[in-house]
């Protein structure tokens, strides 16, 4: 059995850890400072340390020096938590050698995709690269057979059209056909649309989009179908216009995070369109969406390409900040590549000062490695 | 670890740390709403002349919301004779404020409708407070009447935000301040960096609250250390021991600090509050389904 050695002052943090290490069957130590640490590293001599960067007596850099003073475990790997306002320090220390940070608070996800590249994912897990959404294919689900005939009629010339008269209905066709586009009616008997979103999520096909069908007025249920992860809402009785243009938007990528994802020598890019003075409010979930997409994909690093961006303002910097801070928080490695006018723009802000710039993709893919 | 709790703290850029926090964690991507329509409405209450025709224009909008809002208004709570039709005869016979209580705690109750039995606790210590700050204001006179419910209706949204964003932490953390009869605070402050007051005040200055009020929601634990609006925070660190003490503190232990020093009630004050709150707790808890 593999060890764990979880390195961190809060025992919350070395709860949720040993909560997140779970699926990987492994026996977890815990020690609560690095001087303790580097004495169970010895002793024990972990597959894995993952070690905090703040503790008392000992913090992390001069416990990781420690460590790699020691012939037993100078080869151990390392990956380093910290807190969203140490990734700094966490930059300086990687160049003691460590395999990955996470950002404190994580996910299940995020802490997966950095634990993964040295334990390997859980046996029994599902593999996690998830199966591409077909974009030209539209589902359909309405427990209304005139709706989805409706639908089906509409569409007939701009997609391939399946329907599901209900939620369990739509689980097993969803499956079968990997739509891109999938509309569901929130009002159903048996299983609503809330419910048959999170069973259609749950089979992890990429890049699908989830439309909701709602009565006309009802404010509420738009908003909590927005919360819920639709990304739009028609009302009924459904226009044919609106229903064409959503498999536009579809079509250019406006709202789908594969729209903005492109590639450079095997290296996933980020591309941000020109917004010009106004602000990235439909950009940022997308790309953090996108984001997201990749580090499950199992990827560690993501050029962000700025070379579109006529106007460095505010709206920029913040947008740039946060994919940085997004990607970082995914344990993505992260490059910007944009025109000299503007990378020498960003460098004179102090949000954006210490990012890694280049001109060209090809050299943003050099430095993220 | 950052002492959040230091109240020279930047406000802005704390409320900016929360919000990031809150939506990397988030699976939606989103932060909790209030439906457009109520923040629209409290902002249009808020109003020195409040414009009853606009505001009831404002409300309609949203089916949903006028029907609820038309509902809890007829029920016997609220002791009308006949049954009001439209919302303006709402507007009427609440008036303003309670309306605007009552739009608030029905757009509030979808945010608590999750799968997460702690939610609908926490929903019912979120009433129970509601009313026994009302019941403290009342008694004491510290702060006006009417001005209670909805900040101590949205003292815990902190909680609820979290319970949305990833339930796991939330289960660790109150497990481990049963454990070590610490304060829930704390632990919250060690695995987000900040607590649920100020993810409360945060939103409830996103959803355009008044700045005293987002300060009693920072402040509901430690009212000493708000720098404005002590009185209001005051009430609700007390409201909130009193929910506890009735049993309706979300299944969780009492927060540590046993009483503020800023507001001490006499045993029988404090025991017709707590009457009072049951009776009226007992009427409602129903009443926003």
């Amino acid at each position: 059995m593999k060890k764990v050695l979880t390195v961190d002052d809060s025992k919350v943090v070395r709860t949720m850890v040993t909560r997140a290490l779970a699926p990987y069957g492994c026996q977890i130590l815990e020690a609560a400072n690095g001087k303790e640490g580097v004495e169970v590293a010895q002793r024990e001599r972990p597959d894995l340390i993952l070690l905090d960067v703040t503790m008392p007596v000992m913090d992390g850099r001069e416990a990781l020096i420690e460590i790699r003073k020691s012939k037993d475990t100078q080869a151990t790997p390392v990956i380093m938590l910290t807190a969203e306002s140490g990734r700094d320090l966490v930059m300086e220390i990687a160049k003691l050698g460590v395999k990955g940070y996470i950002v404190k608070p994580f996910t299940a996800e995020t802490f997966a995709a950095e634990v993964d590249k040295v334990l390997g994912a859980p046996s029994g897990q599902p593999a996690a690269a998830a199966a591409k959404a077909n974009p030209k294919c539209v589902l359909v689900v309405d427990d209304s057979e005139r709706v989805l005939e409706m639908v089906k009629t509409t569409l007939a010339q701009a997609a391939e059209v399946v329907t599901a008269l209900s939620g369990t209905d739509a689980i097993a066709r969803y499956a079968e056909s990997k739509a891109g586009l999938v509309i569901v009616d929130l009002v159903m008997p048996d299983m609503d649309g809330f419910a048959t979103l999170a069973k259609l999520k749950a089979q992890a096909v990429s890049g699908s989009r989830f439309v909701a069908l709602s009565v006309r007025g009802d404010q509420d249920a738009k908003e909590k179908a927005q919360k819920a992860g639709f990304v739009a809402v028609v009302e009924k009785p459904i226009q044919a216009d609106v229903l064409l243009a959503l498999i536009q938007t579809g079509a250019d990528g406006e709202d789908g995070a594969d729209g903005f994802v492109s590639e450079e020598g095997g290296c996933p890019v980020l591309v941000v369109p020109d917004a010009q003075a106004k602000s990235f409010g439909r950009f940022l979930p997308a790309a953090q969406k996108a984001l997201r997409a990749l580090a499950e994909d199992g990827n560690d690093r993501v050029i962000v390409d700025l070379a579109a961006v006529t106007v460095v303002n505010t709206a920029l910097v913040k947008c740039v900040v946060e994919v940085m801070s997004q990607a970082m928080g995914m344990g993505l490695r992260t490059a910007v590549c944009a025109t000299s006018a503007t990378v020498s723009a960003l460098k004179d802000v102090a949000e954006t000062r210490d990012a890694v710039y280049a001109e060209s993709r090809q050299a943003a893919r050099a430095a993220v490695g | 670890m950052t002492d959040v709790t230091d109240a020279s703290l930047d406000q802005p850029a704390l409320r900016d740390r929360v919000r990031g926090t809150l939506l990397r964690l988030s699976h939606t991507g989103e932060l909790p709403a209030l439906p457009r329509v109520t923040t629209a409405a409290l902002a249009l209450a808020r109003k020195p002349d409040v414009d009853l025709d606009a505001l009831c224009d404002v409300i309609q909008a949203d089916v949903g919301v006028s029907a609820r809002l038309l509902r809890v208004a007829n029920s016997p709570v609220y002791g009308r004779r006949t049954p009001a039709r439209r919302l303006r005869d709402v507007l009427t016979t609440l008036g303003v404020t309670t309306t605007c209580d009552v739009l608030v705690a029905a757009s509030l109750r979808s945010l608590y409708q999750t799968r997460n039995p702690r939610a609908q606790l926490l929903w019912e210590h979120s009433l129970a407070v509601a009313l026994a700050a009302e019941e403290v204001a009342r008694i004491t006179g510290i702060v006006r009447r009417g001005t209670c419910f909805l900040p101590g209706l949205l003292h815990d949204v902190g909680r609820i935000a979290f319970m949305l964003t990833d339930p796991a932490p939330v289960d660790v953390i109150v497990a481990l301040a049963a454990d070590e009869h610490a304060a829930r605070t704390q632990f919250e402050d060690e695995w987000y960096g900040f607590d649920h007051a100020a993810v409360g005040s945060t939103l409830g200055h996103d959803w355009g609250l008044p700045p005293d009020v987002c300060e009693a929601l920072r402040w509901h634990h430690l009212p000493e250390m708000a720098p404005t609006g002590r009185e209001l925070a005051s009430v609700l660190h007390v409201a909130d021991r009193m929910a506890h003490g009735m049993g309706l503190g979300a299944g969780l232990e009492p927060p540590p600090v046993a009483e503020t020093p800023l507001l001490t009630l006499s045993s029988d004050d404090y025991a017709a509050c707590e009457e009072r709150t049951l009776t009226a707790f007992e009427a409602q808890k129903g009443l926003f389904r």
